[in-house]
């Protein structure tokens, strides 16, 4: 085998740019930033601008997709969410146009990046927690406490919330960074494969890498999908405060 | 893996700061109202024709029960005009019979009280014809001429005897 | 698949699946596929990521405040465990809310 199916991951410095003592290099993933908002901007804004009652195919994907994410809001959050929806809506927009460009061969996976889905992750937990705090104020610790806890048991289970509060972000940002690893390093093994076959038996890994790649596409928006979600369910727990736990909204 | 490798860190969260920001600042202005609007435009057309069609359904209702009233009014008065027209032909009917009937009597009895009176009168004639008759017999027989009034008082005398004697 | 039934709908059905085509009624997160698949792939990383970070926060406490070894990683880890049960139950609660309120809807 050539070269390792991680090597598709490395960067290197191509603008290498330094400020105070921080490194701000322009690299291929950020290359790929620019590529990923500047896609979405220009389809976004056209499907914006043309608004006809009978929409076009870009106009109606780009609806179904503010609907799709209204949706969300209006389930997790209630109408006051709605306030957030340019924040969900973009945060969705940039991971879905960042998993579809990466699967471009030779394209960079920006959401491949640990700390970008960890920026991103810690960004809506953080901002939950705000919500959280400035709508309930002290009493927002309590989410630590689930509703029906009896007494003796509150030493156990604000530990336990702790735990599940900080894992929320974590689990947040490693599932969207590992699902896009995993895919395409799963791509370049297959594919390495079928390069070192040859024509005899390369078919085989070949027939695999198309399927792993038409499946990469369904995971690509799957994993937009859960990140947006869990962004609007954290963000209405922090709103509503157990309202959610016992019974429906 | 080359993604834990924190050398760049720093770059890639600066840059992910930067371009999330461009791209949040360009959606929230230029397209997520077009969008929104779009769909909330088309939201609202489509729920007022639905609201409409159910306004033009209860209005085609409501004129069907109307209507269906209206016939039902219409041939309860055509009933009733029926009723009321026979119950004033057979009261015609009963009173021409009535009147007709007075008629008939009253003209019998006309008739009858003619005929009485023709009868009397031709009682009378013949009564006074007789009276004179009998006087002028009487003037022959006894061939001298009384008084007038003498005489008609015998005659008068005579005659109520003769009357008398006999029976009509 | 409704869709696909041949009979004329009736007037309610039919509003109701034109409301529900706008995304009035039916939410894209219960289509059926995707929540399925996002369900599953979110439940093993939300107990994963609690076990992790139980046991670090243990393995932490061990190393810098008390010198415990290996008992705050083993308790870090039980607490880790709880957690990450206590995230898959609520997710599935709420998943389950989500199916009974479209089945309730429909």
């Amino acid at each position: 085998m050539e070269e390792s199916p991680l090597h598709q991951f490395e960067l290197q410095r191509w603008v290498p740019i330094s400020i105070g003592g921080l490194d701000l290099s322009i690299n291929k993933a950020v290359v790929f930033m620019w590529v990923v908002i500047a896609v979405a901007a220009v389809l976004m804004v056209m499907a914006g601008s043309s608004r006809k009652l009978v929409p076009g195919k870009l106009q109606s994907l780009a609806e179904m997709m503010v609907d799709f994410i209204r949706t969300m809001i209006m389930e997790t959050m209630g109408k006051d969410g709605m306030r957030f929806f340019p924040l969900v809506a973009t945060l969705f927009v940039f991971i879905l146009f960042s998993n579809y460009i990466g699967l471009i061969p030779g394209a960079y996976t920006v959401t491949s990046q640990i700390i970008v889905t960890a920026a991103f992750s810690f960004l809506v937990y953080g901002i939950s927690l705000v919500v959280g705090f400035s709508i309930h104020g002290v009493k927002f610790l309590g989410i630590l406490i689930p509703p029906g806890t009896p007494g003796w048991l509150v030493p156990l289970m604000v530990p336990i919330e702790i735990i599940s509060q900080i894992a929320r972000p974590i689990s947040l940002a490693v599932r969207l960074f590992a699902n896009m690893t995993a895919g395409h390093v799963m791509l370049a093994v297959l594919f390495g494969l079928t390069i070192s076959g040859g024509l005899l038996i390369g078919w085989l890994p070949f027939v695999f890498t198309v399927a792993i790649y038409l499946l990469e596409f369904g995971i690509a928006f799957i994993q937009a999908y859960i990140f947006t979600i869990l962004t609007c369910v954290y963000l209405g727990d922090a709103f509503h405060l157990h309202g959610h736990e016992e019974h429906a909204h | 893996m080359p993604q834990f490798e924190p050398d760049f860190f720093s770059s890639l969260i600066f840059w992910e700061v930067i371009s999330f920001g461009i791209l949040l600042f360009v959606l929230y202005k230029y397209a997520f109202p077009g969008i929104l609007s779009a769909l909330e435009e088309r939201e609202k057309k489509i729920k007022d024709s639905l609201d409409q069609a159910e306004q033009h359904r209860s209005e085609a209702e409501r004129r069907l029960k109307e209507y269906e009233a209206k016939l039902n009014t219409a041939g309860k008065e055509a009933e009733a005009i029926l009723a009321t027209a026979k119950e004033r032909a057979q009261r015609l009917l009963d009173e021409n019979e009535q009147r007709l009937t007075a008629e008939a009597e009253r003209i019998k009895g006309d008739a009858t009280r003619q005929i009485e009176q023709e009868r009397r009168k031709a009682l009378q004639d013949i009564r006074a014809q007789t009276t004179e008759l009998a006087l002028m017999v009487a003037e022959k027989v006894v061939q001298r001429s009384l008084v007038e009034a003498d005489h008609k008082k015998y005659a008068d005398e005579a005659l109520e005897a003769l009357s008398k004697s006999q029976p009509r | 698949m409704v869709l696909f039934k041949l009979r004329t709908p009736s007037r309610a059905e039919f509003c109701s699946r034109a409301l529900a085509f706008r995304g009035f009624g039916m939410a894209p997160s219960q289509d059926p596929l995707y929540a399925g698949l996002g369900q599953a792939v979110r439940i093993g990383t939300e107990l994963l990521a609690a076990l992790i970070v139980g046991g670090g926060l243990g393995w932490a406490i061990d190393a810098y405040l008390l010198e415990s070894a290996p008992w705050g990683l083993v308790v870090g880890l039980v607490f880790g465990l709880a957690a990450g049960i206590r995230s898959v139950y609520r997710s599935v609660q709420r998943w389950q809310e989500a199916v009974d309120n479209s089945n309730n809807r429909e």
